[in-house]
């Protein structure tokens, strides 16, 4: 253990009563080999002041502080967030307050008059402790999450350079660069080929996905205008769609729609939902998009005749590397980051994505954009 | 359609991912040169080599994309530069886009057929211009 952190300790008390003050700075003084340096806030305001300065590594707070409280302080510095433990000062001892100042994070309680060096010392440095050994946890954790948000991203960094390599040379055959390829060959290549692209489909949802949680992802905010964004969209999936016999049917949109945001990242997310939307739809059934507009949002609904969504799953739908169990979900395969990143981008937009159960079969998705119009913060 | 043989360079330090662009591009009827990072890029074309087109991948080891772009200075060149992206690159293909690249192509989608397609659109551009 470091031991550093129970030498050269700056303490700081918030007092208002000069007298206690001293009487606090006498008990201070009489701790043998004392490795505590006392300063005096006299005021509410000036103490404040110096916990935003951030010096001292442990707060003594008296509860009354002229028209202000301790628990004030408690409540404006937020302990739990802070390296520096907090010990509150009250005349009497009190259970209710007692109670209080434990919600809010502080790390003990002294009642004046009784307590002596021994006991100040004490409570200061075990306070210190804890506060050192939970700040040790959080930073391991911390290191942690990292070690863990690196491994993603290189291992699909690492693992994307191969897959794009099988599907470039995978493609150069099915395309016949290596001469025709025999009849009975073809169906095969072509799972090859779909494989290989479920799996890039796979690192570029994880890449994504970490890129988000990171709070790396910068967005744009600009205004896009919505009738060529799914122009765009459905242009990309027209033939994905059409592969599966199945149509793809949208509003006309009202050329002046126009929603604050990130187009490619909408576009993507409206790529993920149009795209699932086919996917867990039979052949042959049509997959629809409805467009509207209020005053502030322009909403966009997709909505599939498919295996829809059982109640009990809906909770989860959002969640990352959750696949809700349907009779296609093993057939079709997935990262189960696409909905979690979808919402996560929609959020970053202060939109909203929302399900709904479709009657008598499949699925509503639905997401509401602010309007270019309304100011975003 | 008869389509003028271009000069491309493909600039990619993944080996198996370098040939296999330049077996699509060769194929089609054009002059390939390769280079594995930025710095061997700019050797080649301070040695003389006009590239009409410069496929160009972001990261790599030595000189990186976009330190080959700040280097080449794309708008003193009659080269449209290619940038090959990843969906989690957006900066660095903005960036590119603010060093003069004029195109991006996701790698992740660029299969034979398409990158022959941009090729065959960049030629059409140039014959126009």
């Amino acid at each position: 253990m470091d031991p550093n952190y129970l030498k050269d300790i700056r303490v700081l008390v918030i007092e208002d009563d000069e007298d206690d003050w001293f009487l606090i700075e006498k008990t201070f003084s009489s701790i043998l080999d004392s490795p505590f340096h006392a300063e005096w806030a006299s005021t509410y305001e000036a103490g404040i002041a110096a916990i935003e300065e951030d010096r001292h590594d442990v707060y003594l707070v008296d509860y009354r502080l002229g028209v202000h409280t301790g628990t004030d302080i408690l409540e404006l510095a937020r302990p739990e967030s802070r390296r520096q433990p907090f010990i509150l000062l009250t005349g009497v001892s009190d259970q209710s307050l007692e109670r209080k100042t434990l919600r809010l994070a502080a790390a003990d309680y002294l009642v004046k008059g009784s307590f002596d060096a021994t006991t100040l010392s004490r409570t200061l440095l075990y306070a210190l402790q804890r506060k050192y050994i939970e700040q040790r946890k959080i930073d391991q954790l911390i290191e942690l999450n990292q070690a863990k948000e690196d491994f993603i991203s290189i291992a699909s960094h690492q693992l994307r350079t191969p897959a794009t390599g099988v599907k470039q040379y995978l493609g150069m055959v099915i395309e016949g660069f290596a001469g025709e390829v025999p009849p009975e060959q073809q169906p095969l290549l072509k799972m090859a080929y779909e494989s290989n692209e479920r799996q890039l489909r796979i690192i570029n949802d994880l890449l994504k996905v970490a890129q988000v949680d990171s709070g790396k992802l910068k967005l744009q905010r600009e205004p896009v205008q919505l009738a060529g964004l799914l122009r765009q969209v459905t242009d990309e999936l027209r033939g994905t769609i059409a592969d599966r016999s199945q149509s793809l049917v949208v509003d006309t949109v009202p050329t002046t729609d126009t929603f604050i945001g990130d187009e490619d990242a909408i576009r993507m997310v409206l790529e993920n939902i149009i795209d699932n939307a086919s996917k867990y739809s039979p052949t042959g059934s049509a997959i629809s998009v409805q467009v509207w507009s209020d005053d502030t949002t322009v909403t966009i609904e997709v909505i599939d005749t498919g295996v829809g969504i059982q109640a009990e799953d809906l909770p989860r739908l959002f969640e990352k590397f959750v696949r809700i169990d349907n009779p296609l979900s093993t057939k079709v395969g997935g990262s189960g980051l696409g909905l979690y990143w979808a919402k996560q981008i929609i959020d970053l937009h202060d939109g909203r994505i929302d399900y709904r159960i479709n009657q008598p079969a499949g699925s509503i998705f639905s997401i509401v954009l602010p309007k270019a119009t309304q100011t975003v913060k | 359609m008869a389509e003028k043989s271009l000069t491309i360079l493909i600039v990619e330090d993944d080996e198996d991912l370098n040939k296999a662009y330049q077996m699509i591009i060769s194929s089609a009827g054009h002059s390939v040169s390769s280079a594995f990072d930025g710095k061997q890029a700019l050797t080649a074309i301070e040695g003389g080599l006009k590239p009409d087109i410069i496929f160009l991948d972001l990261r790599m080891p030595v000189l990186d994309g976009i330190g080959f772009l700040k280097k080449y200075n794309p708008n003193n060149h009659d080269a449209t530069v290619v940038v090959f992206s990843n969906y989690d690159a957006q900066d660095e293909v903005d960036e590119a886009f603010t060093l003069g690249a004029h195109r991006y192509v996701l790698k992740a989608r660029a299969a034979p057929k398409e990158l022959l397609r941009i090729i065959a659109d960049i030629a059409h551009e140039k014959q126009a211009s």
